[in-house]
């Protein structure tokens, strides 16, 4: 319960922080979509509060970050086939432009 | 029901339920015979790829794609007899719970057409609960195999992390994402499971899991219940229900104790952190080069990207820009190497439970399949996580099972399991079915049209 006299203010993503997630995520959007996830995001940003408290709520805390066991081995660095014969032609067709062997890709520079 | 007549359903019946995106023409025709699966049809989510088939992920930008390979689970699949019938519907990438985030179409519940059959493996789900298919593949990253086929009152495994390859599975949080069957029965889950399961030199993640079938006698099975999952906003008839199913096993001499996971609730906010995270990383690949979909009319690389990419759907924008969030300068420590560190609380957690009780009984859902457009905010979609996602962050093996009905409505139970203990969750699930006839039950629709 929120004690009285205390407002909950939710945050919300200004338009900066989210025109910038938006370039480093090489994603375009339309203004519409700017606004709503600027209240959207900044929603579930508020939400991620709660994992403040229980990394806070008095556990020692393992610091390092993965601490996943290594499971599987590294198979030999050496060149093998893929699944079922898979051939360079055959991915080369999934690419939308092959020139001359190559897959092309739009101009870097201007 | 031979593939042909599962076919004819589909035609008869889809167009209302909408669980397929793509489906075979006519039989294989030269399957294997007399292999461990060659009497089962099977449906395929379309994040998982079929050679010479669609793969779109329920997304636009992979529309015209056609997989060049076999997924390692589809090889093996076919290699055991097994026929594969069509690719199923999905939210787009995988990312919701509702399937109504597919670009392409949504999938109704053939138990009730007005409600949502769950997501984000709904199509998969539906498909089995219309009958189209013995069996399905889904794929579970929060709970995308179970919640989906708790709400269509099926059976379904989420297997340990590595003990089936994802190798041709379309990746979205890969620290996370597991392929497993959804069939009516435990028997059929743990058949294609059995088939499935294993090592695989393209998935560095898998381990040599061999399956083996016990017998199971709930004498000697010791049952948790974790204390603060009670406490959390459920249903009172899912609650009830999954009560029922506990004392299915007590009354037969199981033991049941509470169990702490004290760090079980803040599961939710972890996994909406590290999924992000994650998918931003893998999706980085859509980008109008290397897949047919691209938007180049620029003819500038830039634009090509921003044109290409914005055919993402909102579910997967917002996640993408989540993840950019909480992976940028100044958040990364705050809040994703916070919820590692929770997530690694949670494995604690469960480590401990473990060491007192063999299996944990939880609801699978905390309701009932809700109605098609009924949650429009992003976060109450993702209280639909609440059980399921700890599991995946612990790595665990978790099953679901119908366990009741509520207003023609069904409701599944979930058994969770420590780490490689999936052989136990089919035992149970087979001893509990062979014993009650809650998997039995059928879709109004179903016995309306096909007797």
């Amino acid at each position: 319960m929120v004690p009285p006299g205390i407002i909950i203010v939710m945050s919300e993503l200004s338009l900066t922080e989210i025109d910038h997630l938006a370039t480093l995520a090489r994603i375009r959007l339309t203004d519409e979509e700017k606004e709503r996830l600027g209240r959207e995001l900044g929603k579930i940003v508020d939400f991620y509060a709660t994992i403040q408290a229980a990394s806070s709520n008095g556990q020692v805390i393992p610091e390092q970050a993965g601490r996943v066991k290594p499971i599987g081995d590294l198979r030999p660095d050496e060149l093998h086939s893929g699944p079922s014969g898979l051939t360079q032609d055959e991915l080369k067709k999934l690419a939308p432009e092959v020139r001359d062997n190559l897959v092309v890709v739009p101009a870097v520079f201007e | 029901m031979t593939f042909d007549d599962y076919l004819a359903r589909i035609k008869q019946l889809d167009q209302r339920i909408g669980s397929f995106l793509s489906v075979e023409e006519s039989a294989p025709t030269s399957p294997v015979t007399g292999g461990a699966l060659s009497d089962l049809t099977i449906a395929v989510k379309d994040n998982i790829l079929v050679k010479d088939r669609p793969a779109t992920a329920g997304s636009k930008i992979l529309e015209d794609f056609i997989a060049p390979y076999d997924a390692t689970v589809i090889g093996k699949l076919k290699a055991a007899g097994a026929k594969i019938i069509g690719k199923t519907n999905l939210d787009e990438f995988g990312m919701g719970g509702s399937t109504e985030n597919s670009a392409w179409q949504i999938t109704r519940n053939p138990w009730d057409l007005a409600r949502v059959p769950g997501g984000s493996s709904g199509g998969s789900a539906a498909a089995v609960a219309a009958e189209f298919c013995d069996a399905s593949l889904g794929s579970d990253t929060g709970g995308s195999i179970r919640q989906p086929a708790a709400f269509c009152g099926l059976t379904g495994l989420k297997p340990s992390y590595g003990a089936v390859s994802r190798f041709g599975l379309i990746a979205l949080a890969s620290s996370l994402d597991v392929i497993g069957p959804i069939a009516k029965d435990a028997m059929t889950v743990e058949r294609i499971f059995q088939v499935i399961a294993g090592y695989d030199k393209f998935d560095q993640t898998t381990v040599d899991y061999q399956h083996q079938a016990v017998e199971f006698s709930p004498q000697r099975i010791k049952i948790g219940l974790p204390k603060e999952l009670w406490r959390l906003k459920i249903d009172p008839s899912i609650t009830a229900a999954v009560r029922e199913l506990v004392d299915f096993f007590v009354k037969r001499g199981a033991e049941v104790k509470e169990v702490n996971l004290p760090n079980f609730e803040y599961g939710l906010a972890t996994y909406y952190v590290i999924l992000p995270a994650e998918a931003m990383a893998n999706l980085a690949r859509y980008d109008g080069i290397r897949f047919p979909a691209s938007q180049r009319s620029s003819g500038k690389l830039l634009e090509t990207y921003l044109d290409t990419r914005a055919m993402f759907g909102p579910e997967v924008k917002r996640r993408i820009l989540l993840g950019t969030y909480v992976l940028s300068t100044g958040h990364y420590d705050q809040y994703y190497q916070t919820a590692v560190k929770v997530k690694n609380m949670i494995g604690d957690d469960f480590r401990r439970a473990f060491g007192q009780v063999d299996v944990l009984i939880t609801p699978t859902t905390p309701t009932r399949p809700f109605k098609i457009g009924q949650i429009s905010d992003p976060l109450d979609m993702y209280q639909s996580d609440l059980m399921t996602v700890a599991v995946n962050l612990a790595r665990l093996p978790a099953l679901t099972l119908p366990c009741g009905l509520e207003d023609n409505l069904p409701i599944g139970g979930q058994l969770i399991a420590g780490e490689g203990g999936d052989y136990l969750l089919l035992a149970m699930a087979k001893y509990y079915q062979s014993q009650t006839n809650h998997h039995l039950q059928r879709p109004d629709i179903i016995v309306k049209n096909n007797g």
